[in-house]
């Protein structure tokens, strides 16, 4: 038990009463002064209510006094109140002996005097509450005009790409300018720390660095933000704080450098946090398609041109994205045709080989594509061998097996792998029941195969339906 | 970038005539300095083409089939539910909907009364899009479908606005997408056009305009199909004339040709003669994409019986993903017949029976057959229509006046969400409230779903740059799986 902080913490509540008796004396004072002297039959009654009025007010000091030796409070900015305290104190002193002592002609400097008083009174709780409460808790949702400090831009978010959002200025930077600068800034700086600025965040506080780059779990100000709402070290101490989003975020941000220009990139978003940016600010970072995270060189120009006069369609992906999309135009495929193609195997990422007369023996030469995300070896009649190759291949999405000798069994191997997205199995061996049981089963790959309308009862025009009534 | 695309480079290089004169104009102020700095490169890049081939990223769609509905159907009927209408169905709609936009026939009518939709809506698939019943096919893919119900656009008038959507402007003499798109990308089937046009016969809703290249070179053209024995008209050797004839003319023109050719190196040449060795490739390729008889039956009862009726929208349908397994660019069926400003509930019905089912049903085939990945299909027509009744409204008959400020498209297909709706408007359906979407914007999308930044894909023209979507457009991010 500390008997100083347990008496200190009642100073917030035992301020009022002074501030009350005082104002009460003050209003009393006024009626006096302008005409209704005969409501307040004395003078006395005000001095009596300034005297109980001090007294209270010694008995707040005292405990503000044994208050301000916890380490809570920012010592400027506590310096400011105390000393105004002090001195509406010795103010309110003064004004209860000038009261008493001077003739009532002077009645009109008596009030110049309590005024000043009273002035010092609210200048002082003002500042305390600033201490308790930071400075912006009064106009905080008053019109923005008066609020000091910046929102989330939710509009600039909008109007600029993904790509280009800064998780520190755009983001990071609002929340805490709303959340903590209000009790740590240059002239308030609780627990010691300041958090105006970028370059604030690493500096030492009382306790511990807030943030350590790299480090979320050993940055004080992640641990604080993220503590139940009632802990006693919770942060921010009032207020809705940081949400769950702002915590990955602030996490996501430490776990990569926390740098003043990151930016986010997707390559390194949990899902999660994805959903998350993308609910509460509009923001898509939906991870790239796998062909356009990959970097390739542009591939030498005769090799591409062996490959087109070898009956192949080639083209890359884009101006700036030198993967190889490769279809063959021809009728059927030879094995000079598949080593053409295996020369350029680290480049290809679609290969649409439907309908080449590809047959099992020939698919045993194919070099591995390491890129292969796409493919398509529609028509053609494979099974085991087409599994076998297609298994080899990590980065495939989407298969189509469409009119192959696909059997379940082959399928069920060719599901097993948890890159596939999408399989086409339109007029295969495998039967309807087959398809509906494992369709049922697997989760994560669509498996698409024929389509037919469902019945329906040809719906009627309302005109039509109000026609018996008339 | 590959072989298709070789023949078409002949546009900027090797250097016209008058692309030398414009550079040279420059002064040979501008060569010597250049040839100061370098030597070597005093012809320096300033004649290297500035645009070749290909697209500018990787593409999420290889080729789009516009299912292009002429006249504009009632999206108030058909797509964009507003049950305050089925509820203040006869009453005068409040003249504070209207705003400030009002039209000439719309002043002319005394009377406005609010019209409710004729047959009920109802929420579908497992995204709980909303769909009439009047589309009951359609009804069953919204799973696959994307509606964007904020669609508006310039013109109230037909024509101006059906050259809006293909060309970005409402006057004739630009290029239409379809165009651009060629242009842009290349062809990736050296036998067939890139870029075809299949229309309803007797309900044909396109024009030859509409399938302009404008300014662009000639071969970026829109092609008509036809149905019927001559599917392009006078491709087909003369009686008496035998394909060996045909081809023995073909080369020795040839010949000559490219005697012409070496004198003069004029890109016009080239271009004749890769047209003409287009055309001698398309006497077998037309016929044998143009020929569905070897269509199993299944595929006819999915595209419905309309579909062996060659002409109809469901044959048009059945050809368009055959045309797009060739690996055509850009395909664009139309259907006229949907400028429903009296009798609407006789006739919306009989359109919807036209188009429904075979419009599912090809994006349900492209689906199956893998090719929905890197198709993009599109749905709609120039504009809207209004919520009051144009005309009287009687107990059952009135009609709908054209409505440019608000109205829906669907997409399916590469790169766009699926079951997804997009944008909103007021309860009467008359003003858009939410994520309006232009039609430059649209085309800005479209273009960049094909890997071909909207704002790049330019070209000159009596002095200035031209782009599909003239200096405005933004993509709808929002739309993009």
């Amino acid at each position: 038990m500390e008997w100083d902080l347990f008496i200190g913490r009642f100073h917030s509540l035992l301020v009022h009463l002074p501030i009350g008796i005082f104002l009460l004396g003050y209003f009393l004072e006024i009626l006096f002064q302008f005409g209704f002297r005969k409501l307040i039959s004395s003078r006395n009654t005000i001095i009596f209510i300034y005297t109980i009025g001090l007294l209270a007010g010694v008995f707040a000091a005292f405990t503000g006094w044994l208050l301000s030796f916890s380490e809570d409070y920012a010592i400027d900015a506590l310096n400011n109140h105390k000393l105004l305290g002090i001195a509406t104190l010795v103010v309110m002193l003064f004004v209860i002996i000038y009261q008493i002592k001077t003739p009532e002609t002077k009645s009109k400097l008596k009030l110049t005097v309590s005024t000043l008083a009273i002035i010092l009174t609210g200048l002082t709780g003002h500042f305390g509450g600033n201490l308790t409460h930071g400075s912006n808790y009064l106009l905080e949702y008053g019109p923005n005009s008066l609020n000091a400090y910046e929102d989330i831009n939710l509009n600039r978010l909008k109007t600029i790409t993904p790509d280009s959002v800064r998780i520190y200025g755009d983001i990071l930077h609002p929340i805490i300018e709303n959340n903590c600068v209000a009790c740590h800034n240059s002239e308030n700086y609780k627990g010691g720390l300041i958090l105006e600025s970028y370059s604030d965040l690493f500096k030492e506080a009382a306790h511990a660095v807030p943030v350590v780059a790299g480090k979320p779990y050993k940055s004080e100000f992640f641990s604080r933000v993220n503590l139940p709402a009632n802990d006693e070290k919770a942060m921010p101490p009032r207020g809705s704080g940081f949400n769950y989003t702002d915590i990955e975020i602030l996490k996501f941000w430490i776990e990569n450098g926390a740098d003043s220009l990151a930016t986010f990139n997707s390559d390194l978003m949990s899902d999660d946090l994805i959903l998350l940016i993308n609910r509460d600010y509009g923001l898509d970072y939906k991870s790239k398609p796998y062909y356009e995270k990959v970097k390739v060189d542009s591939i030498d120009y005769k090799l591409l041109n062996q490959l087109r006069r070898s009956e192949f369609r080639v083209q890359y992906l884009s101006k700036t994205n030198f993967l190889l999309d490769v279809s063959f135009k021809g009728d059927s495929i030879t094995k000079e045709q598949v080593e053409d193609l295996n020369r350029v195997a680290n480049h290809i990422t679609f290969l649409n080989l439907s309908d080449s007369g590809l047959s099992e023996n020939l698919m045993e030469t194919f070099a591995e594509i390491p890129h292969l995300n796409k493919v398509n070896l529609s028509k053609n009649e494979l099974n085991t061998k087409m599994i076998s190759f297609l298994k080899k291949h990590k980065n495939i999405e989407s298969v189509n097996l469409n009119s192959t000798n696909l059997t379940n069994a082959s399928l069920k191997s060719l599901l097993e792998q948890s890159s596939l997205k999408r399989v086409y199995v339109l007029d295969t061996k495998i039967t309807e029941d087959e398809l509906n049981t494992l369709k049922q089963t697997v989760e994560n790959t669509d498996i698409i195969s024929g389509f037919k309308f469902e019945k329906f009862i040809e719906a009627k025009s309302v005109f039509y339906e109000e026609k018996p009534e008339r | 970038m590959d072989d298709q695309h070789h023949h078409h480079h002949h546009h900027h290089n090797p250097i016209s005539r008058k692309d030398f004169l414009s550079k040279a104009s420059l002064g040979l102020g501008a060569l010597s300095l250049a040839s100061l700095i370098n030597p070597l490169h005093a012809l320096g890049s300033s004649f290297k083409p500035t645009f070749g081939k290909g697209p500018h990223f990787a593409p999420k769609a290889k080729r789009v089939i516009f299912l292009n509905m002429i006249g504009a159907p009632s999206q108030l009927d058909l797509f964009d539910y507003k049950p305050i209408l089925t509820k203040m169905h006869g009453v005068e709609l409040p003249e504070s909907v209207m705003g400030d936009r009002v039209t000439a026939s719309v002043i002319a009518q005394a009377t406005k009364p609010i019209v409710r939709p004729i047959y009920d809506f109802k929420q579908r698939g497992n995204s709980g899009m909303w769909m009439s019943d009047l589309m009951p096919h359609m009804a069953q893919i919204t799973d696959d479908l994307c509606m964007i119900n904020s669609m508006y656009t310039e013109s109230v008038q037909h024509e101006p606005a059906q050259m809006f959507t293909h060309t970005g402007s409402e006057i004739p003499g630009r290029p239409t997408m379809g165009s651009w798109v060629s242009y842009g990308l290349g062809s990736a089937n050296e036998n067939l056009p890139n870029y075809i046009a299949l229309m309803t016969k007797g309900n044909e809703g396109g024009a030859s305009r509409l399938l302009s290249s404008g300014f662009l070179p000639a071969e970026y053209q829109g092609v008509q199909f036809r149905s019927g024995k001559n599917p392009v008209l006078f491709l087909n050797n003369p009686p008496g004339v035998t394909g060996e004839m045909r081809r023995d003319q073909l080369d020795h023109l040839q010949k000559l040709q490219q005697q012409n050719l070496n004198t003069w190196d004029d890109p016009a040449i080239k271009a004749k003669m890769t047209q003409y060795e287009m055309a001698f490739r398309m006497q077998t390729s037309v016929p044998e994409v143009m020929n569905t008889e070897g269509e199993p039956d299944h595929v006819y009862e999915l595209y419905g019986a309309d579909s062996k009726k060659p002409g109809t929208f469901a044959s048009n349908c059945l050809l368009a993903r055959r045309l797009a397994e060739r690996g055509v660019g850009f395909i664009q069926v139309y259907h006229g017949g949907w400028d429903h400003h009296s009798n609407l509930p006789k006739q919306i019905p009989k359109r919807c029976k036209e188009v429904d089912q075979a419009s599912a049903a090809l994006i349900m085939d492209l689906k199956q057959r893998g090719l929905l990945e890197d198709t993009l299909v599109i749905w709609g027509g120039e504009f809207g229509r209004t919520s009051f009744s144009q005309g009287q409204l009687t107990k059952d008959n009135f009609g709908r006046d054209h409505h440019p400020d608000a109205y829906t498209m669907l997409m399916a297909g590469a790169g766009v969400k699926k079951g997804f709706t997009y944008g909103a408007t007021d309860d009467f359906g008359y003003h858009i409230t939410e994520n309006k979407v232009h039609v430059h914007d649209l085309n800005a999308t479209i273009l960049h779903l094909l890997g071909l930044d909207h704002e790049k894909l330019n070209y000159k023209y009596q002095g200035r740059r031209f782009r599909l979507t003239d200096v405005h457009g933004n993509v709808v991010k929002d739309i993009l799986s």
